[in-house]
């Protein structure tokens, strides 16, 4: 089961009380983009076996979005984040670089 | 519609807990930057209660929950809420807030007994072990939203939709049946 602690009222929340919203950190183009940039903001995402950063919601509780940092495969937590923020703090890139060295997820690692 | 003035609860059980739907009970659902100075006076003034810190519950007659960082609800007598509205309204006016009446938009229950946490562990997604007097914890029971704290170690309020009202009296009836505990707490 994933559980994950909603950063904004502090809850272990279990994925039945979470809302799934995709991959974190997309970067929006819209008009005047290329075709390129949208289809590459509309329809290409990581699918990756290990480390993965997505958006999630505390649908259940407090209501508010936050983002998680987890591995796909074992379904490890590596921390959750506020969901104001482009990209994930040190901190936790930093606990995910102790346990999976020499990892990479788009332009983090 | 029959006269419920003197009645005390809507409907009731028995099980190996005890159920009951409360009477309609005011609630005043509040969203604005809770570390305001603003929002705390109005709300000392007309509340007559200090706001709750993160995820608990003050317990006095007017009760006020913390639901999430920008939101508390007010529980209050159902015929006091046109009043406080007036008066939060008044004291708030050039502030950035919002105050909506949900009374009518909720359903209250209580159960209380010697296993009162098990119902609890049966139908949510919570570490009961985890579950403090006075903490509101906003989660959802078998199917639908709801929010719940334990007034004491015996006993719990629950808040949901009223449009799930004879759901959740159905759900919290059928997981209180005689000869179903677990025993587990
Ligand atoms: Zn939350």
């Amino acid at each position: 089961m994933l559980i994950f602690t909603c950063p904004y009222c502090g809850i272990e929340a279990d994925e039945t009380e979470l809302t799934p919203g995709g991959e974190a950190h997309l970067k929006r183009f819209g008009p005047g983009s290329s075709d390129e940039e949208f289809e590459g903001y509309l329809f290409n995402r990581e699918n990756p076996k290990g480390v993965h950063f997505e958006r999630w919601r505390h649908v259940y509780g407090c209501g508010k979005w936050f983002h998680a940092a987890r591995c796909t495969l074992t379904l490890e937590v590596f921390g959750t984040y506020s969901a104001q923020t482009f990209e994930p703090p040190e901190e936790i890139k930093e606990r995910i670089r102790a346990k999976r060295p020499g990892w990479k997820w788009r332009n983090f690692s | 519609m029959s006269d419920t003035s003197k009645k005390e609860f809507k409907r009731s059980f028995s099980g190996y807990v005890e159920i009951c739907e409360n009477m309609p009970t005011g609630m005043i659902t509040v969203r604005g930057d809770l570390n305001s100075r603003k929002l705390k006076s109005a709300f000392s003034k007309v509340v007559g209660a200090t706001l709750p810190k993160e995820r608990k519950v003050t317990l006095a007659e007017n009760s006020i929950a913390w639901m999430s960082p920008d939101e508390l609800l007010i529980i209050c007598g159902y015929d006091n809420v046109s009043d406080l509205m007036k008066k939060l309204q008044k004291e708030l006016d050039d502030q950035h807030h919002m105050l909506v009446n949900v009374s009518d938009a909720r359903a209250v229950f209580e159960v209380s007994g010697a296993a009162m946490v098990e119902i609890i562990a049966k139908l949510a997604p919570v570490n009961v072990k985890t579950l403090e007097i006075g903490e509101i914890r906003r989660t959802h029971f078998s199917q639908v939203a709801a929010a719940f704290w334990l007034t004491s170690e015996q006993r719990m309020k629950l808040i949901c939709f009223s449009s799930v009202a004879d759901y959740m009296f159905d759900l919290l009836k059928t997981s209180a049946v005689v000869n179903s505990k677990v025993g587990e707490f």
